[in-house]
């Protein structure tokens, strides 16, 4: 059993690096993370410490140059990739877990409930979901958790379509209704076949949320409604706005690594799609 | 087709109300107290709260709250600005116009090229044409928009100097008439591309994507099997089935379109409803900041009604049912 299994998941693992976007992907997704994880021992100084010289170039001492408080750059984007992936996952993850509560109910139950929850995410689509981020923020301030919190709170509904939809077609099938007439409890069902067989194409587009998440934090930050207590790319860029024309390395180097990142997880998702519909790859 | 539409205004309805209510409440859960946030003032005057308490009937149930809230969002008061000593709606519609022309005309633009090139994508698909765009178009969702606005600002304004750096005219040369009109057209220049940019992936991909699918319908073989001109078959058949998820896709981007013009707006301090919101946020102007809210969730409604009539014009299979 578990030699059969070990064979089959290195053949996925194989099949999954044939992929290029996937294995692009996954090679940046490791080499952040680990930046996240070592940030104080690869950092070469303390993201805090004034060190003296102010807008200093790139150079040897400063690879990336120093900020208008002759912080050294470098340490600052290394350990502002902490804030960026804690907000990226657990946002996207609030919002992945409400959507799969709402779409598999809604799927599931079908009738009036499945109607009137699909009117709740309709509705939901059509408020300027920013526009609501900024507000509460402007209102309850904006510290990381907030943040976390509303951005989750306003993104869930693509998956709670998705969910919906995998649901439909699920519930119909011999397995799901096998289990009914064995005795099992909808609850059960839903969590115990409905779910794990549906959750795919919400793990493609959760994997495209971590990248909105991150976007959007970094936004947030830009128009100064960032926490200020972490560092985060999207202040570094803000605070460069103000030298742009002097010392460009500032916004420049904290902006690539937004894109770098959020690309990253776009990447990503676009392999994970590729991966668990192979049906896509031969015909589109 | 007029009952489909009834139902889309009547959800359109509801999300406005939703809005409303959201805005509402927010303010009641806030910390602190409704009227200095309202006001916008640590210590608003005896007066201000007096005529604030009376407006919004702050001293009634919630309900009765909620009510007169509501009266006055449908009668077209969206709140007074007391750090500007203006109504909120004077405020946003002196900067609408800025807005309304950068944004619209980057949606064309973007409308416009991103169908041109995702329908080329999917004539010449895994050709280096299609490979290209279909990466571009994931870098450029990858990149913050006021990041990309700063970088063209560098690049164009600051280093090689060929655009001016920010505004809409050039106040110190006082241009009148044509030469004005190419005086903005000039600050156009780099806001517009930045938000065009910013846009386009989500048109070329849903333009790309549906086109392909178009092209893989069984007529669509039949008709070139029976001998009928490539391009006649794209013309009549594919471009007709491909182009209605485009007018979906205008109605579901919107909202999102706007954050972005409003971040651009910022960067090249644009005159627009972008620099009213940053304004507000500095100064804690919560009036001006739920109107825009209230205003533009209004609006995006109203262009969704809009767009599903036009979709359902579009689209036989409702219009005619």
């Amino acid at each position: 059993m578990s030699a059969e299994f070990a064979v089959k998941s290195k053949k996925a693992f194989k099949r999954a690096m044939g992929i290029t976007p996937l294995r692009i992907g996954m090679i940046l997704f490791i080499m952040i993370l680990l930046a996240a994880i070592l940030a104080p021992i690869i950092a070469p100084y303390d993201p805090k410490a004034l060190l003296g010289g102010i807008l200093e170039p790139p150079s040897q001492a400063h690879p990336l140059g120093t900020d208008n408080f002759g912080r050294d750059l470098l340490s600052r984007i290394i350990h502002g990739t902490r804030s960026s992936l804690i907000i990226g996952f657990l946002a996207a993850g609030i919002s992945g877990v409400i959507g799969i509560v709402v779409g598999a109910v809604s799927g599931y139950l079908g009738g009036a409930a499945d109607r009137a929850l699909t009117f709740v995410i309709s509705i939901f689509d059509m408020t300027p979901a920013f526009f609501l981020v900024l507000i509460v923020i402007a209102l309850f301030g904006g510290s990381i958790i907030n943040v976390v919190i509303v951005v989750g709170l306003t993104t869930w509904t693509a998956n709670a379509r998705l969910m919906r939809a995998e649901t439909v077609s699920l519930r119909d099938r011999v397995f799901v209704r096998s289990a009914e007439v064995a005795g099992e409890g909808k609850w059960r069902i839903l969590l115990r076949h409905v779910v794990p067989n549906g959750i795919y194409p919400l793990v493609v587009n959760t994997t495209a949320n971590i990248s909105g998440a991150i976007l959007m934090e970094a936004s947030l930050s830009f128009i100064g409604l960032g926490d200020a207590n972490i560092i985060s790319w999207g202040q570094i860029v803000l605070e460069g706005r103000s030298y742009i024309s002097t010392a460009w390395w500032i916004s420049l180097f904290s902006g690539l690594s937004i894109v770098l990142t959020a690309w990253t997880f776009f990447l990503i998702g676009d392999g994970l799609n590729r991966f668990l519909t192979p049906k896509l790859q031969q015909k589109t | 087709m007029a009952r489909y539409l009834l139902k889309r205004f009547f959800l359109c309805m509801i999300a406005v109300m939703f809005s409303v209510f959201i805005n509402f409440a927010l303010v009641r859960l806030a910390p602190g107290d409704p009227i200095s946030i309202m006001a916008g003032i640590e210590k608003p005057n005896p007066l201000m709260i007096e005529a604030l308490t009376k407006k919004y009937g702050l001293d009634k149930p919630i309900i009765v709250q909620f009510g007169m809230y509501l009266q006055n969002v449908f009668r077209g008061d969206y709140g007074f600005s007391y750090r500007s000593n203006l109504p909120v709606t004077t405020l946003i519609s002196e900067r609408v116009g800025p807005t309304l022309l950068l944004s619209l005309t980057s949606l064309g633009l973007s409308i416009l090229l991103g169908c041109w090139l995702g329908l080329r994508a999917a004539r010449k698909k895994d050709t280096l044409f299609d490979r290209f765009f279909s990466n571009l178009a994931y870098v450029l969702d990858a990149m913050p928009n006021f990041w990309l606005g700063l970088m063209m600002m560098l690049l164009f304004a600051s280093t090689l100097k060929l655009l001016p750096t920010a505004g809409m005219i050039d106040v110190r040369a006082g241009y009148t008439g044509f030469q004005n009109i190419l005086d903005i057209l000039k600050h156009m220049i780099l806001p517009v591309s930045c938000t065009t940019f910013l846009m386009m992936p989500g048109y070329y991909r849903i333009m790309r994507a549906s086109a392909l699918q178009a092209m893989n319908e069984d007529y669509v073989t039949l008709f070139r099997a029976a001998g009928m001109p490539r391009k006649q078959v794209f013309r009549s058949y594919v471009l007709k089935n491909a182009v209605l998820p485009v007018v979906t896709m205008i109605g579901m981007s919107l909202a999102y379109s706007i954050m972005g013009v409003a971040l651009i707006e910022i960067v090249f301090a644009w005159p627009g409803m972008g620099r009213l919101l940053l304004d507000s946020i500095n100064k804690r102007d919560y009036a001006v900041l739920s109107g825009i809210y209230l205003i533009l969730s209004i609006s995006i409604t109203a262009a969704t009604v809009l767009l599903d009539a036009v979709y359902a014009w579009m689209d036989p299979r409702i219009r005619l049912s």
